[in-house]
């Protein structure tokens, strides 16, 4: 029996170096063409904290292409009680070499690197923080306020996502600055696929005429195999006959629910009464997608984008198509015959395939009158958008500089999270203030045992300051998280370290891998006493 | 020591979000962090656990796991490497972390959780906790159901605090994952929660041979149908899916099913899929989880900061989402409520395979090792192979309506105990 492709008869080690074998469980998660674009990235870490190579370490696994370490520290006594990447004699050696070095050999198809390098006259000398250029991704720990911005500003001139990772005591946080993306595959959980049986179109309105369960003489196999989206469409024609399209939806789920106990206990009729909801709750533009158009970039010009080519285009194509995207094509299983099943599908993939030839048209009418090359009608870019046209988004990140502007507008975002009932936001606050105390004394809040009563007042005082610059009130942030962070004074907690080192490596992934899925937007924040987290934009 | 600067701060300083009983005493929380715990699994979750564990004070770490390093192991369990492969795990991980980690002791076992109270049926109480980091519902239900039978009560009927042995539970899919603290007896167990579950997916025999629609189908048919209909490999031999000559056999087999029904899609990867019931795992979701549930674990020891209560679930998938919740006990769980289980068997049975395969199988019960059944009514143990062989021999091949009345109620234990308070299962039989 010949052997499927992809089988050979490896050792282990030619296996272990095999990326189809060795990243096999995670290409099945985010798919092999965000592996091939993680297999092409490079990333940077500043600061070999522990936090830092946990995230680190989580991106050298899956096989990021290669990585450097910029660090000036030498491994203390600390580091070997918090970090998994240093020896319990590598103390006193550089840092940077010590932790890179241990993170390269847990993968060797990645390329590890150091810089023995003071992290923050780097980033602040104007000439050589050009060094950041190099990197697809840099994530940055252990850092002041000012020199984090002075590194988010270059980072956002040179469009490279950046990771802020921070991490005391029982709290943590990850911030991430990325230039706008747009996302062609968020691989959203398919709860309401786009079947349009309230409207089917000709030929699925053939099909349905062709094989639903109302039909005289039917066979008890051709009832007991109806295909629900044969009994739901006939339900509804009947349903919207008498009560127009506006009817009570009640009243139409009862109506097929006594299809389903005059039929029996029967599979299709089961799964019909399941997903009544399809008939009204899938939008013919959902909000994503309308966003995108109203977007300034659907006004494409010359230098735009595909994807917004795309987008232009299927605006245009809904005007022409009574306001429809074009059909996405897939179809959930149902209980059926083969038969049957098989020919639905082919009545969506040609109609899928028409609606795709439609919008290649209306693209390359655009490319030709914009001076552009036109795309072929196979195009692989163009296929995926439509497959996707539901899901299709784009994300405008707030940078850092706007975040510490400390605008009123960003106080009324905070306090819809609260009204949402999402407390842990108040910790966001807190390690701000916490920040401000740092900048202004050159430690943590805490540090000392002797400072952890005496501090109180001190960072409560940062704390009214910027509560008071985002215009909400001084009871936001209660006293007892104050103290608690006093408590905590900069302390680290591995645990912690390796929450949010993999909360940050997800992330790196997601943003590096396409994007693909939902990319965080902007900030999210952990407390390890409850054990809760928020995410929100700041 | 500078190295104590990783919690002293916590384990010094008090703290209104601490436990009512933190003594602030870095001395005792060492002490407290010095006793041994358990950690079920070396495996993607097994490998962060022990690492954060051991990073985070825990010295003296128990580490069970049956299984050995697979090649595929190597994207998300780092305590692994090429040469490892084949070797068991849990001793792998044992000596990779104690090197690191010197001050660390762990101490590893090759088996599955259930074989150690054979060979000791208290081996799990000298646990101050246990930290699971399994990938199958029926192992949690297992470990589950013992602790909470461990749980013993005085003479006046109050809980014996030593015998309260807590459980955290981390679980992952995907992007998906999940921390569960459960304090038996005291809280929601995992079977208060059973629910939740979604039951298996089950392809009906009808489609995946007759009216297969999709490559699963066609995939799943060639797995439980094709393979015993033709024994390919010999009579009784079972699919081994590490052998690739078996997977191939099941791949072309699938492709060729599919190509009747004109269906498409079958795939080597796909057949490794289905056939394997792979999950996809990825190193993040794994770190975070364990990490999650070894801040637990810290926090529970040492009594320095309030505890999860006590589900917390994350999905990376959609940015980074959390929720945190209390779930309640069920007060009609069967296995921590203490009331009586109603059961409906086939009065014919024998002993024997009510023992055997009712008890094992049913999914409300779940029982491993049985050691003694109690007829209530009677009074007398008809099932106790340790302390009353004879008899319990005699019964075996009987019937169970000649061994007991319809409606009578049996005590099901299984750990061995003479104390009256230590608790088994009290199930009400009903006979079909």
């Amino acid at each position: 029996m010949a052997a499927p492709v992809g089988y050979k008869a490896q050792t282990i080690a030619e296996q272990a170096a095999d990326p189809t074998i060795r990243y096999d469980r995670q290409t099945r998660l985010w798919g092999a063409n965000a592996q091939r674009l993680l297999m092409s990235a490079r990333v940077c870490l500043v600061n070999a904290t522990a936090a830092g190579a946990e995230a680190l370490k989580n991106l050298v696994l899956p096989g990021f292409k290669a990585f450097t370490i910029l660090d000036a520290a030498t491994v203390s006594e600390l580091d070997t009680g918090t970090n998994f990447f240093v020896l319990p004699d590598s103390m006193g050696q550089p840092r940077a070499k010590v932790v890179s070095e241990l993170l390269q050999e847990l993968n060797p198809l990645v390329e590890g690197a150091f810089v023995n390098d003071d992290p923050a006259e780097l980033i602040q000398d104007p000439e050589r923080i050009k060094f950041f250029s190099a990197f697809q991704a840099v994530i940055a720990t252990d850092l002041s306020e000012r020199v984090t911005r002075t590194l988010a500003s270059f980072l956002a001139a040179q469009s490279i996502p950046l990771f802020v990772v921070r991490a005391n005591g029982l709290v943590a946080s990850l911030r991430v600055q990325a230039p706008d993306m747009t996302i062609v595959e968020q691989k959203l959980d398919h709860t309401f696929p786009d079947l349009r049986l309230n409207d089917p179109w000709p030929q699925l309105k053939e099909f349905i005429e062709a094989n639903h369960h109302l039909r005289p003489d039917l066979s008890s196999e051709e009832y007991t195999h109806t295909p629900f989206v044969c009994i739901l469409a006939k339900e509804w024609e009947r349903f919207t006959a008498e009560h127009g399209t506006d009817g009570p939806k009640g009243v139409f789920m009862k109506q097929v629910r006594t299809c389903c106990t005059a039929s029996g206990v029967i599979d299709s009729f089961q799964e019909a009464g399941a997903k009544c909801m399809l008939l009204w709750s899938v939008p013919k533009v959902p909000a994503n997608v309308q966003a995108l158009f109203d977007a300034e970039e659907s006004n494409i010009s010359a230098d735009s984008p595909l994807f917004w080519i795309f987008v232009r285009a299927m605006k245009d194509f809904t005007e022409s198509h009574e306001g429809y995207l074009p059909l996405p094509g897939s179809l959930p299983d149902m209980t059926t015959t083969n038969r049957v099943y098989l020919a639905l599908q082919r009545v969506f993939n040609e109609k899928a395939a028409a609606d795709r030839a439609a919008m290649c048209d209306i693209v390359n009418g655009h490319l030709k009158s914009l001076g552009r090359e036109e795309l072929a009608p196979s195009d692989e870019q163009l296929k995926l958008f439509c497959k996707n046209s539901r899901e299709v988004t784009a994300i405008r990140v707030r940078s850092l500089e706007d975040e510490y502007a400390s605008s009123k507008e960003q106080g009324e975002r905070i306090n819809e999270k609260l009204m949402e009932g999402e407390t842990s936001i108040a910790w966001y606050l807190a390690m701000r203030a916490e920040e401000r105390f740092h900048t202004k004394y050159n430690r943590h809040a805490g540090a000392d045992d002797s400072q952890v009563e005496t501090d109180l007042p001190m960072l409560k005082e940062e704390c009214t300051a910027l509560l008071s610059e985002l215009s909400l009130p001084a009871e936001t942030v209660p006293d007892e998280m104050l103290h608690e962070l006093c408590r905590f004074g900069g302390g680290h907690l591995h645990t912690m370290a390796a929450f949010i080192g993999g909360a940050t490596a997800q992330e790196v992934i997601k943003v590096i891998g396409g994007p693909v899925f939902q990319p965080l937007n902007n900030t999210f924040v952990y407390n390890g006493i409850e054990s809760a987290g928020v995410q929100f934009e700041a | 020591m500078a190295q104590d600067g990783r919690y002293a701060k916590l384990l010094r300083r008090p703290s209104q979000k601490a436990f009512p009983d933190f003594s602030a005493n870095l001395d005792e929380s060492k002490e407290a962090l010095s006793k041994p715990i358990l950690v079920v699994g070396a495996g993607g979750l097994g490998c962060e656990l022990l690492k954060d564990l051991a990073l985070v004070g825990f010295t003296n770490i128990h580490v069970i796991d049956g299984d050995e390093v697979d090649v595929t192991n190597l994207n998300r369990q780092f305590l692994f490497r090429a040469d490892d492969v084949g070797q068991p795990k849990s001793t792998v991980a044992a000596k990779f972390v104690m090197k690191r980690v010197p001050a660390c002791k762990i101490t590893s076992y090759c088996c599955w959780i259930q074989d150690m109270v054979e060979k000791d049926s208290n081996f799990y109480r000298q646990f101050s906790i246990i930290v699971l980091g399994l990938d199958s519902i029926k192992a949690r239900r297992w470990m589950n159901s013992h602790l909470v039978g461990l749980v013993a009560y005085d003479e006046r009927g109050d809980l014996i605090p030593s015998s309260v042995i807590p459980m955290l539970d981390g679980g992952t899919e995907g992007w998906k994952g999940s921390v569960r603290a459960f304090v038996p007896k005291v809280a929601a167990c995992f079977e208060c929660a059973i629910d939740m579950f979604p039951p298996a997916e089950k392809f009906q025999e009808c489609t995946m041979k007759t009216n297969p629609r999709q490559p699963e189908h066609c995939i799943a048919w060639a797995k439980t149908m094709a393979w015993t209909e033709e024994w390919p490999f010999g009579k009784d031999v079972s699919i081994d899916t590490d052998k690739p000559e078996h997977m191939t056999w099941l791949f072309e087999k699938a492709k060729e099913h599919a190509a009747k029904f004109n269906i498409e899609g079958v795939t080597y990867k796909k057949t490794m899929g289905v056939v394997k019931n792979i999950i996809p795992a990825i190193a993040s979701t794994n770190a975070m989880c364990a990490a999650a549930t070894a801040n637990e674990a810290f926090k529970f020891v040492t009594r320095s900061s309030l505890p999860l209560n006590n589900w917390m679930m994350f999905n990376s998938g959609t940015g980074a989402h959390t929720y945190t919740y209390e779930h309640e006990r069920n007060p009609e769980c069967p296995t921590c409520a203490g009331k009586p289980v109603s059961v409906t068997v086939d009065g014919e049975q024998t002993l024997e395979t009510f023992i055997n395969e009712f008890l094992r199988e049913d999914s409300r019960l779940m029982f491993g090792s049985v050691l003694n059944i109690r007829h209530q009514q009677s009074s007398k143990s008809i099932y106790w192979p340790k302390f009353a062989k004879k008899r319990t021999a005699e019964n075996m091949p009987k019937k169970m309506n000649e061994l007991i009345s319809d409606g009578d109620s049996l005590l099901v234990k299984d750990r061995d105990s003479m104390d009256q308070n230590s608790s088994g299962l009290e199930l009400t039989v009903h006979f079909a």
